[in-house]
């Protein structure tokens, strides 16, 4: 299989797709919440890894708290969760309802698991529909500036990644909570579910 | 500070300019500043250094991309100063970043790209015999970096300290 080979009727089939993980992710955190989570994709579209930097809005001095887990096996799939460190304390008075903060690293700790359901959330509905499996990492966590965080990320995706399908989404909580995820497949990855599709795409046609 | 001279250096990019009043800035987390000047000229090269090789093993064309690669860029750096009149024997270094900026709960630090780039950028200069006369390198935390082309000062600001190279 090309890489090149994903036409526009397959890209529309995949925007379809990605559609249901969203959704997926959106009741995953309105669970989590106790809240109504509401999402709106703000790209979405095929690209290469040193492209992202240019896709993501936000001020490359920001300071955001991020989480990054890489998925691989039989797709790579890679998430990269981020919260405006201004929200933090939004985000912690939100789950401190639920979650008594007991130790230092708490907020690492919400952190790291709010990436989880999220990768999660996303990956069930994908693993489901196709029996392929992605083995996700532990999150791992920074606090710092956006630019330095996101090249970071870039640069560790390099060493696997060229061609990939991007997405990148903001889910919002009632009291406008921002919540960004970057998705990034392997664009061998979105050629692989389009495959278990078929009968999705030949309805398209 | 507001700069009018000020050239944005992104990832992968790279610079040369003898204009004495321009400003080279740049943020980085893994990747590396890597500064090349010959004071006799007043001469500078920025790259910002993603990765010690190219995985491909191919060579970059793509001109908006000659600082990606630790190797390639310096190649690239040197060649360009001396294309402007400087000279291998005069030129100095000063190097900036290669943090490991993600941990996970346990503490331990992961990916370790920004060491590997310190490595290799050291070892590539260690064979040019170019000095490497300050550096700013490792931790856990992102910079924020500008480079006066005048004066081959470095200001370097990490969280909230800021240290001048």
């Amino acid at each position: 299989m090309k890489e090149s080979s994903i036409n526009f009727e397959q890209s529309h089939i995949f925007q379809e797709l990605l559609n249901r993980y969203v959704e997926s992710v959106s009741l995953s955190l309105s669970k989590f919440f106790n809240d109504n989570v509401s999402f709106v994709i703000q790209k979405l579209q095929k690209t290469t890894v040193d492209q992202i930097e240019h896709l993501v809005k936000l001020k490359e001095d920001d300071e955001i708290c991020t989480s990054y887990i890489k998925g691989t096996e039989d797709l790579t799939i890679n998430f990269i969760v981020m919260i405006k460190k201004k929200d933090l304390e939004k985000f912690q008075t939100k789950l401190s309802k639920f979650f008594e903060p007991m130790y230092q690293d708490y907020n690492t700790s919400l952190l790291a698991e709010t990436g989880n359901i999220m990768a999660g959330s996303f990956l069930n509905p994908i693993c489901n529909s196709t029996g392929l499996t992605v083995n996700p990492t532990v999150p791992f966590i920074a606090i710092d500036l956006y630019s330095p965080i996101l090249n970071s990320c870039i640069s560790d995706m390099m060493n696997d990644l060229k061609n990939i399908f991007f997405i990148e989404c903001d889910f919002m909580t009632s009291d406008n909570l921002v919540i960004k995820l970057l998705v990034v497949f392997d664009i061998m990855s979105v050629q692989k579910i389009l495959g278990y599709n078929e009968d999705e795409i030949e309805q398209f046609d | 500070m507001k700069l009018n001279n000020l050239i944005n250096v992104g990832m992968g990019q790279l610079y040369v300019s003898s204009s004495e009043d321009v400003y080279f800035e740049t943020l980085v987390g893994s990747c590396i500043a890597l500064f090349l000047y010959d004071k006799t000229k007043n001469l500078a090269g920025i790259a910002h250094v993603m990765l010690p090789t190219n995985p491909d093993g191919k060579k970059t064309i793509d001109p908006m991309n000659a600082g990606k690669y630790a190797d390639e860029a310096l190649e690239s750096l040197i060649a360009r100063l001396i294309s402007r009149g400087g000279k291998l024997e005069n030129i100095i270094a000063k190097l900036i970043g290669g943090a490991n900026m993600f941990s996970h709960e346990s503490g331990k630090s992961y990916i370790g790209i920004g060491e590997k780039n310190i490595k290799i950028i050291k070892l590539l200069l260690h064979e040019k015999k170019i000095p490497i006369i300050s550096e700013d390198l490792g931790g856990q935390h992102g910079r924020k970096i500008l480079f006066e082309v005048k004066t081959g000062k470095v200001i370097c600001k990490k969280q909230k300290e800021e240290i001048v190279l």
